[in-house]
């Protein structure tokens, strides 16, 4: 059956594979497209790497190599931010098999690319950790698949641990679930045990790729990636027809028209092949300038020969959190908008446009998929490119009909119009789903009400897991959450999340007033009921952090001109009175441009000097 | 040429106080040598200069060998021209100032002695490690009026560990009853490295919060008013016509040399000797000056800086001619102006009484 595919790789490829239906059939039957889905920590990266081990596609003494490669904090949080799919391949009863293992992202921020990902494939492995069991994002992205009508194999993972409990597991996966679990294989991606089983079940479960390689070209692009000699690398899966170095390609969403350059595979790493046919999946290279050319969803097809239509399911990424960045050095602009640039090169969801802070000078108002998303910016700017931020407050994009009629969206304070203008203001909800052992309910229930939740739902898996959906406003997400969310269930509590749609809210714009002047970086939307209480949150915060100056510095909270909140920071008393004599004027001096050095550090909001450290604490409060 | 002042320095005292980080040392037995090594450093800068002001400092001058201060003051007579009013100010220890010290020096010409009280309350003199005591201090005032110096000065210290207000009336009274024509209050302040800096850090001691130290100071500032005095300097008040030239001149950035180990000075550029006695002795035998250090003046800075130490603050006009403020700083003095904490009256810019306490944090702000 594969002497088809070797003809394949001769220079007459196309032509030749394409003489019998039959070969083409018997090679897509021997493919396998599939990825992993899993909650955090559950072990996906650890079955991948086991995957690639057992079919030699990389050797035990490669993996740990090429797991230092990929990025320090992914590895740290244990969650995978960037596809690396891997063509792998497996003899089983005597036949040879393609397997294309599209990693996809955990995390409830890259959804959608989770959802591209997913639609690449035919199967998807559902691991589900015998200690932790089914958690909100096992749920999660077993509904994905089941919208991408993929097949589902649930493996039980970590047998080695004492506290697992297989069968409690596959229990769970059944009733949670609602997918027969009894095969389920039950695995240690870490000792390696029982990996046989899964390969064999892949191949015996999931449906081998459907498509016509002499129907015109139809590719899904579920991601890219960015090279500094390629240029924009996609990621695709070939749906129906045939693409090879020379194709003009044309991408549906744009419209634009490229010279491919080079199509292969990765075995990890990437390696050319002459042509990548209805079933493969590959990288396409055409000198594509910007990854923000080669979106996630969109299709591409032959330009002489454009198939009917694109594959369903492409939509615009857009962010939905947004924070100002700034330096803590301000001459250090230019190197934040270089590091920025270079981070957008590989990651075409990360939006920002400079932004101007009275208090905080030049930086940049950044959008990202979500919290997680904007941490790893944030983490990484600081990281690799050595930069000391400040961040202001998370915000979301709120929908403003003005008195005018007319509708904006607004992500920063500052742009809110005055209330006078607005007609109607509208914010982004959340279908949160909390999976949560029983005994801290009553906590759960009582932050998803603190923060404007309703609840939609509440049921007990079973005796030790119970799951409540709650609709509720992205902004109050967007704070702190999560964190509490862990801290009140000693960490048990998992969360995903989808929004839903905007609702219509009692918005206000918070500022903070310090020696009268607007400190523009403070400014925050919240719902009317929570002003009095963040404001009061926030003087209180102030006072303690700002140091005595040289005078009194009232500090308010304020919802338009109305101080809802007030305190006092008294005026410094007395620095020195020290002698001051021939003897020392040089010493003296010294001492005192010290001093002003140090204030070089401090933020001047108006008249009131700030340090950097306590803005970031400012900032931090709920 | 405009006159110029003369310190000179004693690096000697019977016993370091618990709070000081000046140069001195307890062993005296290099002394003859060091006031001699000194007299040869004065008679090689001789030139055409006047002096107007000499101010022997230390250490504790009054502790030097009989006639030591006689031998300096007449080493600057043959070596200078001295203007006929000529201030000569010396450093006293209350518990050294015994009649015949006082008439050595008047004959030697001084006409100011300085003398260290810091406190009148045993405890907190113990606490600050001065072997005087307040009868002490009474006497020597009483040996110097009697040998016929009347300008006299009394240093004092504020925000000592355990110190409580009436320590600070105590004092007060004890100097202004002598009847002293000058006061030098300051607010202790901690230098590390010296045993009490060890007992605060340990915990051993606590030292007044600065709201108490502020009351305290406010305290002194209304009863030295109240008895006639005014401040003219931060931490100094004097009856009127009775400032201390030396230092004054010092303020206004005149010249003026300095002396002998650790002494700095100022003729032309700034430049200061050395620590040890030993460098120093070896350096003017060697037929040097003892000098590690020469920088050019920050005229702007010091001018600023200095001046706004004195009652007589600063005009803006020299400060343009110096080079003038700094945007951000003429943006900061509007802000002073308008807190209070700055006067400006014309060209002229001083500090309030509530300026003086937050000097280092206006200065800083403005050079």
């Amino acid at each position: 059956m594969f002497a088809g595919y070797d003809l394949f790789l001769t220079k007459f490829g196309v032509i030749r594979i394409l003489q019998g239906r039959d070969s083409t059939m018997g090679r897509m039957s021997h493919i396998r497209n599939f990825c992993i889905v899993a909650h955090i920590d559950h072990g996906k990266s650890t079955l991948a790497d086991r995957l690639m081990e057992y079919t030699g596609t990389v050797a035990k003494r490669d993996l740990e190599e090429q797991m230092l490669d990929s990025m320090d904090i992914e590895r740290e949080r244990g969650i995978t931010i960037k596809l690396t799919p891997t063509t792998m391949h497996y003899i089983y009863k005597g036949e040879e098999y393609t397997l294309n293992l599209i990693d996809t992202p955990g995390h409830v921020d890259f959804t959608y690319e989770v959802s591209r990902s997913l639609a690449a494939c035919e199967g998807a492995i559902l691991i589900v950790d015998a200690t932790q069991g089914v958690e909100a994002q096992t749920v999660a992205n077993a509904y994905l698949a089941f919208d991408n009508n993929l097949e589902i194999l649930p493996v039980i993972n970590k047998i080695d641990l004492p506290s697992a409990r297989v069968e409690e597991a596959r229990s769970q996966i059944e009733d949670v679930i609602g997918i027969p679990a009894k095969s389920a294989p039950a695995i240690s991606a870490k000792d390696g045990t029982n990996i046989d089983q899964v390969l064999e079940q892949i191949i015996e479960n999931f449906p081998s790729p459907k498509g016509d390689e002499n129907a015109p070209l139809k590719a899904l692009i579920f991601d890219s990636y960015y090279d500094n000699f390629k240029g924009a690398v996609c990621l695709v899966r070939i749906v129906d027809g045939s693409i090879r170095a020379g194709t003009r390609a044309k991408f549906f969403s744009t419209g634009k028209v490229y010279d491919v350059t080079e199509v292969g595979i990765f075995t990890p790493s990437e390696k050319e092949t002459d042509c990548l046919l209805a079933g493969d999946v590959g990288y396409v290279c055409a000198s594509i300038k910007n990854v923000r050319e080669t979106k996630v969803g969109d299709t591409i097809t032959e330009e002489g020969r454009p198939c009917a239509e694109a594959l369903p399911g492409y939509k615009e990424v857009k962010p939905v959190v947004f924070s100002g960045i700034f330096c803590v050095d301000g001459d250090k602009y230019n190197d934040l908008k270089d590091a920025l640039e270079k981070l957008k090169l590989n990651d075409a969801s990360l939006d920002f446009v400079p932004e101007v802070s009275q208090a905080l000078g030049f930086g940049f108002r950044c959008g990202f998929l979500g919290l997680l998303h904007m941490d790893i910016i944030q983490e990484r700017l600081e990281r690799e490119f050595d930069l000391d931020l400040i961040t202001t407050a998370p915000s979301v994009s709120y929908k403003i009909t003005k008195s005018s009629g007319e509708v904006i969206y607004v992500s920063s304070p500052a742009d809110m119009p005055k209330p006078q203008e607005i007609a109607r203001m509208e914010e982004p909800i959340v279908r949160a789903s909390i999976f949560t052992p029983p005994e801290y309910l009553g906590d759960i229930m009582n932050l998803c009400q603190e923060k404007r939740g309703t609840q939609v739902d509440l049921q007990y898996l079973d005796p030790n897991r119970v799951e409540i959906i709650y609709n509720m406003p992205l902004n109050e997400i967007v704070y702190d959450f999560f964190d509490k969310l862990k801290s009140y269930s000693k960490g048990y509590a998992s969360l995903d999340y989808d929004i839903i749609g905007y609702a219509e809210s009692d918005l206000v714009r918070l500022d903070v007033l310090l020696n009268g002047d607007l400190c523009d970086a403070l400014s925050v939307i919240v719902h009317k009921d929570k002003a009095y209480a963040k404001g009061r949150a926030l003087v209180e915060k102030l006072k303690e952090v700002i140091p005595r100056q040289l005078f009194e510095v009232p500090i308010q909270a304020a919802i338009g001109n109305k101080v809802i909140a007030r305190e006092t920071i008294k005026a410094l008393r007395k620095d020195v009175l020290a002698k001051c004599y021939g003897g020392d004027i040089t010493r003296k001096k010294k001492l005192l441009e010290k001093q002003k050095r140090g204030k070089k550090r401090m933020r001047k909001m108006g008249s009131v000097e700030v340090p950097s450290e306590a803005f970031m604490s400012i900032l931090k409060i709920d | 040429m405009d006159a110029v002042g003369c310190y000179v320095h004693i690096p000697y005292c019977v016993r370091k106080c618990r709070y000081c980080a000046f140069v001195s040392k307890c062993d005296y037995r290099d002394v003859n040598d060091y006031i001699a090594a000194l007299c040869t450093e004065i008679r090689r800068a001789k030139g055409n200069r006047v002096i107007d002001t000499i101010y022997i400092g230390g250490g504790t001058p009054s502790t030097l060998p009989r006639g030591a201060i006689t031998t300096i003051i007449q080493t600057i007579r043959d070596t200078f021209t001295l203007t006929p009013d000529c201030e000569i100010s010396v450093e006293a220890n209350p518990n050294s100032l015994d009649l015949s010290t006082a008439k050595e020096w008047a004959s030697a010409g001084v006409n100011r002695v300085s003398v260290g009280l810091q406190s009148a309350s045993s405890r907190l003199l113990r606490i600050l490690g001065r072997i005087h005591t307040k009868k002490d201090f009474l006497s020597s005032i009483e040996n110097l009026k009697l040998a016929g110096i009347t300008n006299i000065n009394a240093d004092m210290i504020i925000g000592v560990p355990t110190e409580q207000m009436h320590d600070v009336e105590y004092t007060l009274e004890t100097i202004l009853k002598a009847g002293v024509t000058h006061v030098s209050c300051y607010s202790l302040i901690l230098e590390e490295g010296t045993p009490l800096y060890d007992d605060v850090m340990s915990g051993k001691y606590k030292l007044p919060s600065d709201e108490r130290v502020v009351d305290r100071y406010d305290y002194v500032l209304s009863r030295l008013r109240q008895a006639g005095m005014e401040r003219y300097e931060t931490s100094n008040f004097a009856l009127p016509g009775y400032e201390c030239r030396h230092n004054y001149n010092c303020w206004r950035v005149h010249e003026y040399f300095g002396f002998g180990v650790a002494a700095h000075g100022y003729i032309g550029t700034r430049y200061r000797h050395t620590e040890s006695v030993a460098d120093y002795i070896k350096s003017i035998a060697d037929g040097g000056d003892g000098v590690v250090e020469r920088v050019e003046p920050d005229k702007l800075a010091e001018y600023i800086m200095l001046g706004l130490r004195t009652s007589e603050g600063i005009s803006l006009q020299r400060a343009r001619a110096l080079g003038g403020l700094y945007k951000d700083a003429k943006a900061s003095l509007d802000q002073f102006i308008t807190h209070g904490l700055v006067i400006k009256n014309g060209d002229n810019v001083r500090l309030s009484d509530s300026g003086y306490y937050v000097q280092n944090s206006i200065i800083s702000e403005l050079i």
